[in-house]
């Protein structure tokens, strides 16, 4: 049984990895992608079919650790709409 | 290299030389960030959330009455805020943030940590 507190952990876990994808592109998507996906699936009461989500979600937070690691190993230049972050 | 050329400039000029190496000139790369800053810059992450791209936020509004954010669009509020700061806010700590004021308290609380 997948508890909502287990699902919005989930969603905050792919959120984080999504925002560090390097590229711009990528990044806006994952992030778009995750938010879609979840507010489009917030109406699921078939407990089944929560944790069939649940579960494909464990599956893309892989896949998103994955790819954000190899999106940080090959830069690219900012794109002109990306904000240029601060000097720290 | 700049700040050696301060320590050993200065204190001869002005202090005698017994007192040159008490009072070390402290520089920092960056000055400390204010409250009025991390206010600003929450607001504005904020503003990237597609749920509250329109809300009027202030500092005393509700993430869920006020704004009327559900519970996903709050955690989604608060990875923006994470995100625009650099920091981690636990599970267990963002449960309890129900308001901005709230989250900038402890944003701002984590940054006098650094």
């Amino acid at each position: 049984m997948t508890t909502s507190k287990q699902i919005l952990v989930l969603y905050k876990q792919l959120l984080e990895k999504a925002y560090k994808f390097d590229n711009y592109n990528f990044r806006e998507f994952a992030k778009r992608k995750v938010t879609d996906s979840f507010k489009a699936n917030k109406g699921l009461s078939d407990s089944e079919a929560i944790t069939n989500f649940y579960n494909q979600g464990i599956l893309d937070l892989a896949m998103l650790t994955r790819q954000t690691t190899i999106s940080q190993m090959y830069t690219f230049e900012k794109l002109v709409v990306e904000p240029l972050k601060r000097q720290r | 290299m700049f700040r050696f050329a301060v320590r050993s400039v200065r204190p001869v000029a002005r202090l005698p030389v017994a007192s040159r190496f008490v009072q070390p000139i402290r520089s920092y790369a960056v000055a400390p960030i204010t409250k009025d800053e991390v206010i600003k810059r929450s607001f504005e992450a904020l503003k990237t959330v597609a749920a509250l791209q329109e809300s009027e936020i202030s500092l005393e509004s509700s993430f869920q009455k006020d704004l009327a954010l559900d519970s996903l669009d709050t955690v989604e509020a608060l990875v923006a805020l994470e995100e625009e700061f650099d920091l981690e806010i636990p599970d267990k700590i963002s449960d309890e943030i129900k308001t901005v004021g709230e989250a900038v308290n402890y944003i701002f609380e984590e940054e006098q940590k650094l």
